[in-house]
């Protein structure tokens, strides 16, 4: 049996991912017709790479299929119920970096915190009837966020997508979007809140807890381990 | 603890954001705090009052950026004039806060809790009827037959978990299995009814026993 380390299918997750484990002296590439999903490893013997979408990565590794994957640990934490339960962290990557922040419309001068923050929400529920909506595709990191921080008075709607204009469409009030440089919440007149980082995202490398790790898969990661260095 | 928060000298405002966060003990912890001057405010929040206090407010609000969103900028406009008001107003006496934090660490036999409750009232005089029917509570107990003087006592009993309860409440614990989560727990929740009947209330009382806990009892007495 082979140890099977799944990798993001495409963009420029998958090239980095490449370049990282090429650096160490483990080439991935892709193999067959052009559009076609497989890949090959060399390098390590016994080694098989899964080419996956990086949003179900968490999953596989959570399921025990996979017993490696790269993905972003925005999307581990987001996906997993507990993730460390599930899943080790094995390295960080250095690169797909990007923060899952709360943003409001720049305009909320009385609005710079989380206590700003709450303290607007209850006023807002009282004047229009319900809760003040925040955006995301991140309900769980979003949610758990605001609970430690103890912000109320809120409800989270869904938005796969273009999160920065939902508060122009009247649809939510304020966002919590994973920005690298901030300027798409600034072309769409959002500022974010002075402690509102939920979460500093890249990209790692997991291992599965739920998968048997017996050999010869347990001694085909020794063997990659040491040839990544790590 | 509600009676506590109504009683304190200090803004009707700061009252109700301290109770609105009664069940949110960090919350309520910072807010404390800052009222009592015990912390100062964050950067950000002391940089946001010096500016808002420096200019004209909404020119300040269309400088910042267009107004989107349903929160109108007389919204904005409102909390900002709150927020002034509330820098201005002197910070909580410390002996009210002491009370507080007294009241939050609070737990001892009922008979030890109600002298140290007769204590931090001379302090917060609003305690007194809340204390009073708390002493007539643990004389129906022991008139009942229940040993009050061995009875437990904490004044933040489940404040994290018992959210819409607002009086009295309490829990039965298995004394032979205290790794065990409370058998059963309920308590006063009229302000519920307040809530739901818009005006309208009745005294309500409930509680839970939870049977899977009752029949893991069972099976380890057999």
């Amino acid at each position: 049996m082979s140890l099977k380390i799944g990798v993001p299918s495409k963009g420029r997750l998958m090239e980095k991912t490449f370049d990282w484990f090429g650096a160490r002296g483990v080439t991935m590439r892709r193999t067959g017709a052009e559009r076609e999903y497989s890949g090959a490893v060399e390098g390590v013997d016994g080694v098989e790479l899964v080419l996956l979408s990086a949003g179900e990565i968490p999953r596989e590794l959570a399921a025990g299929r996979i017993h490696l994957g790269v993905t972003g640990s925005d999307l581990v934490r987001e996906t997993l119920a507990d993730w460390a339960f599930d899943v080790d962290e094995v390295a960080a990557l250095g690169f797909g970096h990007a923060d899952l922040v709360l943003a409001v419309p720049a305009f909320w001068v009385d609005v710079e915190t989380l206590d700003d923050l709450d303290a607007a929400a209850a006023a807002f529920r009282r004047r229009h009837g319900f809760r003040l909506r925040i955006a995301t595709k991140y309900h769980r990191l979003t949610r758990e966020f605001l609970r430690e921080n103890g912000v109320a008075d809120y409800q989270l709607v869904d938005s796969q997508g273009a999160t920065e204009g939902t508060v122009r469409n009247l649809t939510a009030e304020a966002i919590a979007d994973i920005t690298s440089t901030g300027e798409t919440l600034f072309a769409n007149h959002l500022k974010v809140l002075s402690d509102g980082l939920i979460h500093q995202s890249q990209a790692m490398l997991f291992r599965t807890r739920q998968a048997n790790w017996a050999s010869p898969v347990g001694a085909t990661l020794d063997a990659l381990v040491s040839r990544l260095d790590l | 603890m509600t009676h506590a928060v109504a009683g304190l000298s200090t803004s009707d405002k700061r009252k109700a954001a301290l109770m609105r966060h009664l069940w949110r003990p960090r919350r309520f912890r910072a807010l404390l705090d800052r009222f009592s001057g015990r912390a100062a405010p964050s950067q950000a929040r002391q940089a946001m009052l010096v500016r808002l206090a420096a200019g004209e407010v909404p020119a300040q609000i269309s400088a910042a950026g267009p107004a989107i969103g349903l929160r109108e900028p007389d919204e904005v406009a409102e909390r900002v004039a709150t927020l002034l008001d509330d820098a201005g107003q002197p910070p909580l006496p410390a002996a009210e806060a002491a009370v507080l934090d007294g009241l939050l660490t609070l737990r001892d036999r009922s008979p030890r809790a109600l002298a140290a409750l007769r204590a931090m009232a001379g302090d917060l005089p609003a305690l007194v009827p809340a204390i009073d029917r708390f002493a007539a509570r643990l004389d129906a107990l022991a008139a009942r037959g229940v040993d009050v003087d061995r009875l437990g006592f904490e004044a933040a009993y489940g404040r994290t978990s018992l959210e819409y309860y607002d009086g009295f409440v309490f829990g039965f614990y298995a004394a032979a299995r205290p790794d065990l989560p409370p058998v059963a727990t309920g308590g006063r929740y009229d302000a519920l009814t307040a809530v739901l009947g818009q005006g309208r209330s009745i005294p309500a009382v409930g509680g839970v026993i939870r049977p899977g806990i009752l029949a893991a009892l069972r099976e380890g007495r057999r």
